[in-house]
């Protein structure tokens, strides 16, 4: 499971002595230097009718009690014939509620907050596919950029 | 500098639906070369269909990419494709200081793409 720490963040070459670099001046400063978490890489998943609800692995659920604002950047150039659900629990085990879907093809900005308000999360978070009883498929990335809280935006300082 | 084998990009698939124009690779997976001399690039690409996977590089963050190749239906398989820092070489063989993949779709239709690059690095 993810938490947030700056090891996330970090290439992940982790290469020995004298191995090829890749280039990482931008690890942390997708919009203004703001923290972002890699939620999801570029997935592509394909179905047939008889699939069942995909979860995504235990080990990337983002942990994210010191966050009480997340902002998801999620990029979906195809989905045919399922919905993405974004889900949150207070732990591990459950239960899990729905804070977001996605449903539709686009770069999808989505708020969450535990502050209420806005579409709400508690402690964990991670995506779920529920596909119809048809052959469906899906191609998705997700960013994380978390917030300490509402009234504190992941936008950065603003500078007058 | 020891020379280097890079899983440039380990095997990625991606679809996309009409009207979604294309995707570069993410800027924290491209490769600085600039300690090396050559390299082989060595991209499989067993599915593509209505777009363009181009490898491509540039020497200065923010300059012109240049293309080093485009692979198509056409061209799709397996390739290797060599590139050097001194002369001579073409204008597409120049190995450039960062290297990285685009992918080019035809927006007016699905496209879809699979494929896995190796790079081998030479000092």
């Amino acid at each position: 499971m993810a938490t947030i720490t700056n090891q996330q963040f970090q290439s992940s070459s982790s290469a020995q002595p004298g191995a090829p670099q890749f280039y990482s001046p931008v690890m942390r400063s997708e919009g203004q230097g703001q923290e972002v978490i890699k939620f999801q890489e570029w997935l592509e998943l394909r179905g047939v009718s008889t699939t069942g609800d995909v979860i995504q692995p235990a080990r990337q659920w983002i942990a994210g009690s010191a966050y009480p604002l997340f902002h998801l950047k999620c990029q979906v150039p195809y989905v045919s014939n399922c919905t993405l659900v974004l889900e949150s629990s207070q732990t591990v085990e459950g239960p899990w509620t729905t804070a977001a879907t996605i449903g539709s093809t686009g770069m999808i900005l989505v708020a969450l907050s535990s502050e209420g308000g806005m579409n709400k999360f508690s402690n964990y978070l991670r995506w779920r596919l529920n596909p119809a009883a048809l052959e469906w498929g899906i191609c998705f990335q997700i960013r994380a950029f978390p917030g300490k809280s509402v009234a504190e935006p992941v936008v950065g300082p603003m500078k007058v | 500098m020891a020379d280097a084998v890079v899983a440039f990009q380990e095997w990625q698939s991606f679809r996309a639906g009409t009207g979604w124009a294309g995707l570069i690779q993410e800027q924290d997976r491209w490769i600085d070369t600039t300690r090396y001399s050559s390299a082989v690039v060595e991209a499989e690409c067993p599915l593509i269909s209505n777009c363009t996977l181009l490898i491509e590089g540039c020497d200065v963050q923010g300059g012109s990419f240049t293309t080093h190749t485009a692979l198509t239906a056409s061209t799709a398989g397996a390739i290797q494709l060599y590139l050097q820092r001194s002369a001579p070489y073409g204008s597409s063989d120049r190995l450039s200081s960062l290297i990285r993949w685009r992918i080019e779709g035809n927006a007016g239709a699905e496209w879809n793409v699979m494929f896995r690059l190796n790079l081998v690095l030479k000092s």
